[in-house]
């Protein structure tokens, strides 16, 4: 019985593996599915046992890019938003790109996909469907170099296998020291013409390997400035948790600097009012190995603590009132340049008055001759 | 009566001997100051290396992020003799005048050449002043816009400059001299008028075109 059940059952699977190879399915569009092929190698430099993730992000519609859940979020507020993205140059999609980075670690978007690259630098992402994706790898350290990859949006179109470059920068470095000194340093760039309206203090978030690991305050009493120090290996980022109303933010870094630049960005009539996340673009400098990211504010922002919003500079978080007691020196004679002049205004009245006399005792002869 | 005259006549004629005395100090003075400014220019044109532009790559680990929003402006080099420091030389075409600059001004130092009273010729603020000697500063006046002015850097960096402004301060007018529309000129020079209650003050910018 058993056994005519079990023939039963392999007749069945072997009709159904027959029929799944022999009547394809009509396959769309959409339906379509191909595979990334990762290379991270240059020339004769290799670089194994790099770990890359994937995430998909959107897909074309029309003449332009539409995000997905979860970076549906982040699009309006990413590059120009003026024009389609495919019309973005290669910068503001490099740009881009990294700001999705750091969003994507930071809030810790689910990956597509992840894995590592081979003895010869090679990694696939197999099943992938049409649509914008963002590649991102982690920086690797091996000896004395450090490779640091730069985020890549890619797009599969219905090729079948696409092969996409990603060399990823080299840095080279001693690893002898098992501490490294981090620091952060906050800049106000201001209107020429724009009245000083800096906040008093910003709030900065350290995350550690992608976790929020210190919560630090700038202001102008440490400088805007503040350090700290860390064994070797971690990667970290910075994130200003409150954007000063009509500013715009930029992170910079490198491996060890992160800079914070708040640039006053003057109130457009058509800005829209978002709380999460800032509008974010982000520079991948190339000359420098400085990573670049660009903050556009939202109007409004959110108090990290009390989730009050700031509206005003009236309303930012107040400042402790100092007492400075100033003694004011009064000089009753005012400063002078120096005196870079010769002697030379005596000399007419000099000449003027020997003249004179001379001509008074020669008069006063005359007339006593005459006399 | 006659003691009268004769005073006159005398007071007169030393009235007019110290006139003489005074102009020919003066004059000395003039030519001693050229003299001293000629000598020293003749060492420090030696001593100031021919200018070669260095470029530096920089690495990641070089890269400092925090220096182009950072106000470090550098220190002008000097270059000493006899203790003295000069920061380079300021040379008029139009007036031939070709004279060293030293650091720091004092009323001695300034019977030498001219002296930097204040500012940083990399900061677009340098003031120089000097006496109205002819050798000097005595004919800035005769300055007119647009006329070149080269500062020569200690490291042998020849700065272009071309003259935007002359004009007359009093001699108390420091902060007009010194930060009066700072944006619109890089350089100053300024000297005594003849009376001595004024000061000749060039406004000079640099000369991007050269």
């Amino acid at each position: 019985m058993n056994s005519i059940r079990n023939r039963l059952l392999a007749g069945i699977c072997m009709l159904l593996f027959v029929i799944s190879v022999c009547v394809p399915f009509p396959a769309g569009a959409d339906d379509r599915k191909g595979t990334l092929s990762l290379w991270c190698v240059q020339d004769e430099e290799i670089v194994s046992g790099m770990h890359w993730q994937i995430y998909r992000v959107g897909h074309r519609e029309d003449n332009d890019y539409v995000f997905e859940a979860p970076f549906d979020g982040y699009r309006p507020t990413l590059g120009d938003q003026s024009v389609s993205m495919l019309e973005w140059d290669a910068d503001t999609v490099a740009s881009v790109a990294e700001t999705l980075r750091v969003y994507a670690i930071i809030d810790k978007l689910p990956v597509r996909s992840e894995g590592v690259t081979d003895a010869q630098g090679n990694l696939q992402f197999t099943n992938l469907e049409d649509g914008l994706y963002l590649v991102i790898g982690d920086t690797l350290k091996l000896e004395t170099k450090t490779y640091i990859p730069s985020a890549i949006f890619f797009e599969m179109n219905g090729e079948e296998e696409a092969y996409l470059n990603a060399f990823p920068k080299i840095i080279l470095e001693t690893q002898n020291e098992q501490t490294a000194e981090y620091t952060v340093k906050k800049v106000w760039m201001n209107d020429k013409n724009q009245p000083p309206d800096l906040s008093t203090y910003i709030i900065c978030e350290l995350y550690r390997d992608g976790e929020l690991y210190e919560t630090v305050q700038l202001d102008a009493s440490n400088g805007w400035y503040y350090k700290w120090s860390d064994e070797n290996g971690h990667e970290w980022l910075v994130r200003e948790k409150v954007i000063p109303k009509d500013y715009t933010v930029v992170y910079k870094g490198n491996h060890t600097q992160y800079l914070i630049i708040n640039t006053y960005e003057p109130p457009h009539n058509d800005s829209s009012i978002t709380d999460e996340p800032p509008s974010t673009t982000t520079t991948d400098d190339q000359a420098s190995d400085v990573q670049t990211t660009t903050s556009t504010v939202s109007t409004s922002t959110t108090m990290p603590e009390s989730g009050t919003t700031l509206q005003s500079s009236s309303e930012r978080p107040p400042t402790e009132t100092t007492t400075v007691t100033t003694t004011v020196v009064t000089s009753t004679e005012p400063p002078k340049l120096p005196q870079t002049g010769q002697l030379w205004w005596p000399v007419p009245l000099l000449c003027g008055g020997g003249l004179t006399l001379i001509a008074a005792g020669m008069w006063l002869r005359r007339k006593d001759d005459q006399s | 009566m006659r003691a009268v005259k004769i005073s006159c006549m005398a007071i007169g004629t030393a009235l007019l001997l110290a006139a003489l005395f005074l102009v020919l100090h003066n004059v000395a003075e003039d030519r001693k100051g050229g003299e001293q400014a000629e000598a020293v220019l003749s060492w420090l044109e030696q001593e100031i290396p021919e200018y070669t532009p260095t470029e530096t790559t920089l690495t990641a680990e070089q890269y400092d992020l925090y220096a182009p929003f950072e106000e470090r402006i550098p220190e002008m080099e000097t270059i000493e003799r006899d203790g003295i420091a000069y920061i380079g030389y300021v040379t008029v075409p139009a007036l031939d005048v070709v004279l060293p600059v030293q650091s720091t001004w004092s009323m001695e130092a300034l019977k030498t050449s001219p002296c930097r009273y204040a500012g940083n010729l990399y900061a677009d603020d340098l003031v120089l002043c000097a006496h109205n000697y002819s050798s000097h500063f005595g004919r800035i006046h005769e300055l007119q816009s647009g006329d070149d002015i080269l500062f020569t850097d200690a490291k042998g960096q020849v700065h272009p400059f071309r003259v935007v402004d002359v004009e007359q301060y009093p001699g108390t007018a420091v902060e007009d001299v010194t930060f009066g529309n700072a944006d619109e000129w890089d350089l100053t020079l300024f000297t005594c008028t003849l009376d001595g209650q004024s000061r000749v003050t060039v406004r000079v910018e640099k000369n991007e075109d050269l």
